[in-house]
């Protein structure tokens, strides 16, 4: 699959008819043709405007952004706090659903997100690093953020963090991870997404060191390292 | 209430216009018989489909105020009651095509160790037909829909001379050929119900893996597309959107007059007569309406002089296992969204073992391999956080590879439908209750399909974060409801005939998944679209020769 056959507009044109497809060539990007927002052009949500919080209070958002951040930091990429996952987190919490589609496997497998419960996990977080540190969260240097993430996320059985702080943290986290490589930058530049493209043909992998892979060859060269 | 009657009558009332719904209406149409289709719902609109916006964009529209389409219907609006230590997931659409608008497209053809299970363990009743009699209509289902797959053909998924060619596979799913091969499990090419070339003015898949938000190109079957525009071509059929059966309605001789519906809107009450009823509102909801057609002459619903009515719900158990393959970490990503879900299956392969502690037999679908999802798919595997985090996800992100064995679940009399006359829904109609769990069988099946999956990873040299055993989908997930008004040769046993034609009842017909005998471990559409054409074949026959 090293090479995607994209294809040409005139294909497109057949393929998706003319309303749709000049939607998707009004925005096309190198190669890829519907990726990158390609399909649908951007349009800015707030022209003009600074984004404010819907559901998190100021000081709120200040805790997520950095919580956030220090789940997926910048590296040679942007992190969390460039792909706004507190916008994102932001949007999940105030959304009231209304225009979204029902999703029953949602509804049945995943309990709702609780807006109290989770306003409740920010204070807990704050509660616990004064204790431990003797200022908010986002006022404790990032060595002891990290040292009290670290205990948070993999919790040992002499651990004196209460479950809900720890139950805060895995919901939290599991937001950051969908908001992030959800996000433009998580899915472009973090990951370099090939997908969402027309194609004529889908060619399949066509490396051959996968294709005549033999696993008993393999796991001796393996057990021979 | 107002209460309009429609004098006219039709030849035939189909209701409900997914697979079932909409093969009875295609081929009744296609011999000349007037047929009145009545679906629940509305037409969706191809042009407001959300096919191909990433997830960030979707969070946009939503922002904006844009409405996402509404395919699922909300039990709010529908309920359906289970007890309290009874979970079931009832997936439902209601509206032109039903489920066929974003169903998974695995097109498996059924075969004798399926339909005559019941000879060969003596668990439940053996199905009234074997695959020679529908063998023919397979093959024109596979003409007409346009199914891709391989030439490969065994006693436990038999092959079609017609498929379209398959697409193939990802980097990861040739791993796990290999693999699976080494423990003499043969993986084959994915039957899928997408077109990989033209066909009857469709274009070919543009292969963008998002089929189950709606085909923007209907590249895919469904019955929207596919197969109700043609019915509608002939001038044969009309169609009432938003009409919710309640009920089937029937004369002083015991057979059936027509259909009670409302409208789904304004509740309004209609009634419409044909001299036959073709039921194929989807399993649980078609269960519903006969359990609610009570009479004089049949106090406990239409068809259920044998109390098999609801009874005997069968389906699939499912569990799901991750792994990442070494080999393929930090791969230059690939574009693999392809057909969306898998394009090697591994057909059930237990019955060549003799050693099983438990009936029947499963098979595994391999959906979400590679970087067919957002980073995501992986990072919920990975566990962490920070710079390390995010480099383990970037590392194995194409080296993601995921197994999903369906299991058959045994069709058991106390798995069962029935409905509350306390609790009405909101046009007075008793609502439906079901009473699903699984039993030892499935227990030790589930086991096993672990076994399965850890050897198939381990031959694979795969790192498996955990192995969830024990763990299964909510009973309902697999959305392959079945049996709850089975086929039978004997009408104590059973609600139909071999026919799909009730017992009890000669000018009824069900044509959907409730019909089914046992379920086996195969995804169940191309075999309900199958049955159906074979049956409306007997049905106009039987029309024509005057005998409904």
């Amino acid at each position: 699959m090293s090479k995607s056959k994209s294809i040409d507009r005139r294909v497109v044109l057949k393929t998706l008819g003319a309303s749709a497809a000049a939607q998707v060539l009004a925005g096309q990007t190198s190669g890829s043709v519907l990726a990158a927002g390609g399909h649908h052009p951007r349009v800015p949500l707030e022209e003009g405007q600074v984004w404010q919080p819907k559901f998190f209070t100021v000081a709120e958002n200040e805790t997520v952004t950095v919580l956030s951040e220090l789940i997926i930091p910048e590296t040679d990429t942007p992190g969390a706090r460039a792909a706004n996952v507190n916008q994102y987190i932001d949007f999940i919490l105030a959304n009231d659903k209304k225009n979204e589609g029902f999703d029953p496997w949602t509804w049945m497998n995943k309990k709702p997100i609780q807006r109290d419960g989770f306003r409740r996990g920010l204070k807990l977080l704050d509660r616990l690093s004064s204790e431990r540190f003797g200022r908010r969260f986002v006022e404790t240097d990032a060595v002891s953020q990290v040292e009290f993430l670290t205990e948070l996320a993999a919790p040992d059985a002499a651990s004196s963090i209460p479950q809900e702080a720890i139950d805060f943290f895995t919901e939290f986290r599991g937001l950051t991870i969908e908001g992030y490589y959800g996000s433009e930058i998580g899915m472009f530049e973090e990951l370099d997404f090939q997908g969402n493209t027309v194609m004529s043909e889908f060619e399949g992998c066509n490396h051959a060191e996968h294709l005549n892979w033999d696993p008993q060859v393999s796991r001796n060269r393996n057990e021979e390292q | 209430m107002e209460i309009l009657r429609q004098p006219e009558e039709h030849d035939v009332i189909v209701i409900g216009s997914g697979a079932s719904g909409g093969m009875a209406a295609y081929n009744l149409t296609s011999k000349g018989v007037k047929v009145l289709m009545l679906d629940a719902g509305d037409v969706f609109d191809v042009e407001k489909f959300w096919t191909h916006v990433l997830p960030y964009q979707r969070v946009e529209r939503l922002r904006r105020g844009d409405r996402e389409p509404q395919f699922y219907l909300d039990p709010k609006e529908q309920p359906y009651l289970v007890p309290d230590d009874k979970p079931f997931l009832l997936i439902r659409v209601w509206g032109r095509g039903g489920k066929t608008n974003v169903w998974g497209r695995v097109s498996l053809r059924m075969s004798d160790l399926d339909f005559g299970a019941a000879d060969r363990d003596g668990f439940g009743i053996s199905w009234p037909i074997r695959y020679a009699d529908l063998a023919p209509y397979y093959d024109r289902v596979d003409q007409l829909i346009g199914v891709c797959g391989g030439d490969d053909d065994s006693e436990v998924l038999p092959g079609s001379r017609y498929h379209m060619p398959p697409a193939p596979p990802r980097c990861g799913e040739v791993f796990m050929r290999t693999a699976a091969a080494s423990l003499d499990i043969p993986a084959v090419a994915g039957r899928k119900a997408n077109l990989t070339r033209d066909h009857r003015g469709f274009r070919a898949c543009h292969y963008c893996g998002t089929c189950g938000k709606g085909c923007r190109t209907a590249s895919r079957f469904s019955s929207a597309e596919h197969l109700i525009p043609f019915a509608l071509e002939t001038g044969n059929l009309e169609i009432v959107s938003n009409a919710v059966v309640a009920r089937i309605l029937t004369d002083d001789s015991g057979r059936a007059s027509g259909v009670q519906y409302f409208d789904r809107h304004t509740g309004n009450e209609r009634q419409v007569n044909a001299r036959v009823v073709v039921v194929g509102a989807s399993c649980m909801d078609s269960t519903r309406i006969l359990l609610n057609s009570k009479s004089r002459t049949y106090p406990t619903g239409l068809g259920n002089s044998s109390d098999m009515l609801g009874r005997n719900f069968s389906e699939q158990i499912m569990a799901h296992v991750s792994g990442f393959l070494p080999e393929l970490f930090g791969q230059k990503y690939t574009n693999d969204d392809g057909l969306g879900g898998e394009h090697i299956y591994i057909p059930r392969f237990n019955h060549r073992q003799n050693d099983l502690d438990y009936l029947r037999g499963f098979g595994i679908q391999m959906w979400n391999t590679g970087c067919q999802q957002t980073g995501m798919a992986a990072a919920d595997h990975i566990s962490g956080f920070g710079a390390s985090f995010k480099m383990e996800v970037k590392k194995r992100y194409p080296a993601l590879v995921s197994l999903h064995p369906f299991g058959e679940v045994l069709s058991r009399p106390e798995n069962r439908v029935t409905v509350d006359e306390n609790r009405p829904d909101r046009y007075g109609v008793p609502l439906m209750k079901i009473s699903v769990s699984y039993g030892d069988n499935e227990r030790k099946m589930l086991n096993h399909m672990y076994d399965t999956c850890e050897e198939i990873l381990h031959a694979a040299h795969a790192e498996v974060p955990s192995i969830p055993r024990g763990q299964h989908d909510t009973p309902g997930s697999a959305i392959h409801e079945h049996s709850t008004c089975r086929m039978g040769v004997d009408p104590k046993m059973s609600v139909l005939n071999g026919f799909n034609q009730m017992h009890d009842v000669d000018n009824v017909f069900v044509v959907d998944g409730s019909s089914f005998t046992s379920a086996s471990e195969k995804n169940p559409t191309l075999t309900i679209l199958a049955l159906a054409w074979r049956a409306t074949d007997y049905l106009a026959e039987e029309l024509r020769a005057g005998n409904l």
